[in-house]
């Protein structure tokens, strides 16, 4: 059951069904979300997911625009992890690399005729986030050797 | 001789006279018969067929003949009629046989005595049984956990573990609480082991709808438990990429977190908003405040400001006991004070 005021109307209960767990959205963070396919609407975002019992199980986050009845929630034990930081700090700080990247195999390796085959791709290095990535403050030289080694599309 | 023969008549006809609509005055007469039929309803079954027989028409009845005097005091009985009264006898007596062989109600079974042994006071500071060392943050519970009956205890327990996400049976009595983090680490292998054992009586002394039983209460009753906790949140923001569109507001949902009123919802919901305000169930509109955010996970923790009292937090409705029916209650008051 999701219960919101989507679009404004208060109190809406919509049910459906938990279509899958664990799903990890691309271009969002390594975070593994609930999938359900009840109606999720803008102004359902925070409300909650509950089960059939009334236990809360997630916060509704995400709705796929494309797709019909597609919704995303985030579990709510992920929620308790960050609940902590938030009451006390007021926000989660969470380590950082300052890079992005992705593992190269042999199709990649070939595409783009790398010499390594098991490597790592560097694609961003993060140059402009405030403060500046820590792969970035470590120097450019190193990197930028790691990067002529494995890829030509590395910027930086 | 003609006129005596007349009087014997006229006698014998008023032993037999009709009396219309008896019930009122009979009711009025007597104290006790009113208070049976008054009671029909209220009685309970009893197993010998000692209950007060309700299949007797005696109200509706329009008519009834008098068959003898009923004196002030005295018992009515109601099933005047010769012929009815074996009927009603054999009647009773199957539904007796029938009560005590198959209907008769199995009683409830006993709650489990407290098996869990004390610590000991003085630990074996020699033992080896590998047993790890339970650290503060490890935030250790016992697997099982007897209440329901003392407030007390059950209050403590309320406040020390709100946050922990609990699988609760419906009994009011036992409940049986998974932790949902790694096993718990306890310190001693002994304590684990009677833990195990305790754990596993428990179970075996649960009634079985308080295990794993699907929770069968219907949607609307679902909603009208759940909806108290939740709020509706009209965020302003201010747009000044559009000048003629200034102000625009942005509506989410939140869930009431804690009784202070802490109220989780998403982070793009009250991300750079001017003004938050929130609507409780009840209708209310009151202010509230960002306590934290978290764009990654697309969190935000607001505390509602000003007036009291503020609903629920969730996890206090999932109790199925008199708090809960009280929560109930209160749910529908904000419900009717709503309209």
């Amino acid at each position: 059951m999701a219960i919101g005021n989507p679009m404004g109307l208060e109190q809406t209960m919509t049910r459906g069904i938990v279509s899958g767990l664990n799903r990890i959205l691309p271009g969002l963070a390594e975070q593994p979300m609930i999938q359900t396919d009840a109606p999720i609407n803008p102004g359902n975002s925070g409300g909650p997911l509950v089960d059939r019992c009334g236990a809360v199980m997630g916060i509704n986050t995400f709705i796929s625009e494309e797709a019909n009845s597609i919704g995303f929630a985030l579990p709510i034990n992920a929620a308790k992890a960050v609940l902590r930081d938030l009451r006390e700090t007021g926000r989660v700080t969470r380590p950082w690399l300052g890079l992005q990247g992705r593992e190269i195999d042999a199709q990649i390796a070939s595409l783009f005729r790398l010499p390594l085959a098991p490597g790592y791709l560097i694609e961003i290095v993060y140059e402009e986030a405030r403060p500046s990535g820590p792969a970035c403050a470590a120097g450019p030289c190193r990197w930028s050797c790691r990067a002529r080694n494995t890829s030509s599309a590395a910027t930086s | 001789m003609r006129l005596e023969g007349d009087r014997v008549d006229l006698l014998a006809e008023e032993a037999a006279r009709v009396v219309l609509a008896p019930g009122a005055t009979l009711l009025d007469d007597h104290l006790a018969l009113r208070v049976d039929l008054l009671g029909i309803e209220q009685q309970v079954l009893h197993a010998i067929g000692l209950e007060v027989d309700d299949e007797i028409d005696l109200v509706a009845g329009d008519v009834d003949e008098v068959r003898r005097h009923v004196l002030r005091g005295e018992r009515v009985v109601l099933a005047a009629v010769l012929l009815d009264e074996p009927r009603e006898l054999l009647g009773s007596a199957r539904r007796r046989a029938l009560e005590h062989q198959v209907l008769e109600e199995v009683g409830d079974p006993g709650r489990a005595p407290l098996l869990v042994a004390g610590a000991d006071t003085v630990p074996d500071l020699e033992r080896h049984d590998r047993a790890s060392v339970v650290l503060e943050q490890q935030d250790a519970e016992p697997v099982v956990e007897r209440g329901g009956d003392d407030p007390v205890r059950g209050r403590r327990r309320r406040r020390g573990k709100e946050h922990d996400d609990r699988q609760e049976g419906d009994d009011d009595a036992h409940r049986l609480i998974i932790p949902n983090a790694a096993p718990p680490a306890v310190v001693s292998s002994s304590v684990m082991r009677s833990l195990g054992i305790a754990a596993l009586l428990v179970v075996l002394a649960l009634p079985q709808s308080a295990l794993a039983q699907p929770c069968t209460e219907s949607l609307a009753t679902l909603f009208e438990r759940v909806s108290p906790t939740v709020v509706s949140i009209q965020a302003v923001k201010i747009n000044k990429a559009k000048p003629q569109r200034r102000f625009e507001t942005v509506v989410g949902s939140g869930v009431v977190i804690e009784r202070d009123g802490q109220v989780l919802t998403n982070a793009h919901v009250v991300d750079g908003a001017a003004s938050l305000t929130v609507t409780l169930d009840s209708g209310v509109k009151t202010p509230a405040r960002v306590l934290g955010m978290d764009t990654v996970t697309d969190l935000a923790l607001l505390r509602l400001e000003g007036r009291r009292p503020c609903p629920p937090p969730a996890w206090a409705i999932r109790r199925r006991s008199v708090s809960a029916r009280r929560s109930w209650r209160s749910a529908t008051r904000w419900a009717s004070s709503k309209r």
